[in-house]
């Protein structure tokens, strides 16, 4: 109460003056004392009047705005919502729903719509069983006997197209059969941890390979599934890049 | 714009006092003369313009007082001193 009467009375005593502005510029002439009231008291009627409209405008716009001032500073209006604002965004929302009208009215495909097309169509090859796991590339052989076992590592990651399965946990690290680790370093193996036995899952090992020996593996040639999938995701890239909002 | 605002009251105020003084400063009512139209004018409008300007200003000074305090008890006025634990 104590701050509605604050500024509500500010905004009263500026419309009681407004009105009594009016009516001191008008008396002269209701009350006919215009030119037989002597030294001029229409006159200063009529310049009080005038000036007392100034104030009382001014009083008004000056407790209006500190109004509005306190009501955006206390969170009851949004700062920058004004009224021309909003009828300027809602003349944009109506001008892109009309714009979207007449897209529909057109005939031109809606891409999602194509999208869903697709992925129906496709369904029936998404359903067959994945193809057998094709034989991984057998590395070159290492001049010696301990290097060759790790070989085995990278058939995981051919067996859907060079995408390796989701892994839930972090599998613990064993060193290979047979790897007869040296007193500071696992022989055959160039471990890039800190210590010599430092057997985390952050741990990457390397086949010592001659550089000689390296031959470029051919790679994997994505399988049915992974082509559609991969299709697929060029297909959401595309409309992505098109500006829709739309995700999959 | 809180305190234009004020002013204006005040100005409103001293506006009613002038129109109450004015047909006596002008001379347009004579002392001991019955009262003419004008003046009788001028006097109501001018103790209306000054009662109202009066009430206005005084409440709009309280509230902006009520503010002072309240702004004190939360601790977030400019010229508040936060309490000592």
């Amino acid at each position: 109460m104590g701050l509605l009467a604050r500024y509500m009375s500010g905004l009263c005593v500026a419309v009681l003056g407004l009105c009594a502005s009016g009516w001191l510029v008008l008396a002269p002439v209701a009350f006919g004392y215009r030119s037989s009231a002597p030294h001029g008291a229409a006159l200063a009627d009529r310049v009080t009047g005038g000036g007392l409209v100034v104030v009382s405008l001014l009083t008004l716009i000056g407790w209006a705005i500190a109004w509005r001032r306190k009501l955006r500073a206390d969170g009851v209006l949004l700062p920058g919502t004004s009224r021309r604002q909003a009828r300027r965004e809602a003349r944009d929302l109506r001008r892109r729903a009309a714009a979207s009208d007449h897209e529909g009215a057109s005939g031109t495909p809606d891409p999602a719509q194509v999208l869903s097309e697709l992925r129906a169509l496709l369904f029936p090859l998404l359903a067959e069983p994945p193809p057998a796991p094709q034989e991984p590339p057998v590395p070159a052989a290492a001049p010696e006997p301990a290097a060759a076992e790790p070989a085995a590592v990278p058939e995981v990651h051919h067996q859907r197209g060079g995408v390796p399965e989701p892994r839930s946990e972090l599998a613990p690290f064993r060193p290979p059969d047979g790897a007869a680790p040296g007193p500071g370093q696992p022989e055959g193996y160039q471990a890039a941890g800190p210590g010599p036995y430092d057997f985390t899952p952050a741990l990457v090992l390397v086949p010592a390979v001659p550089v000689d020996q390296l031959t470029p593996a051919e790679p994997p040639r994505p399988s049915g599934i992974a082509a559609i999938e991969s299709m697929l995701a060029g297909a959401e890239l595309s409309m992505a890049g098109c500006g829709e909002e739309e995700t999959w | 714009m809180n305190r234009l605002a004020m002013a204006g009251l005040a100005v409103i105020f001293a506006i009613g006092g002038w129109l109450i003084a004015a047909p006596f400063v002008l001379r347009f009512q004579l002392r001991g003369a019955p009262w003419t139209g004008a003046a009788r004018i001028d006097v109501v409008t001018g103790a209306v313009l000054v009662l109202a300007g009066f009430s206005g200003f005084f409440t709009a000074l309280a509230g902006r007082v009520r503010e002072l305090y309240a702004e004190a008890e939360r601790g977030t006025g400019i010229g508040s001193v936060p309490a000592a634990e």
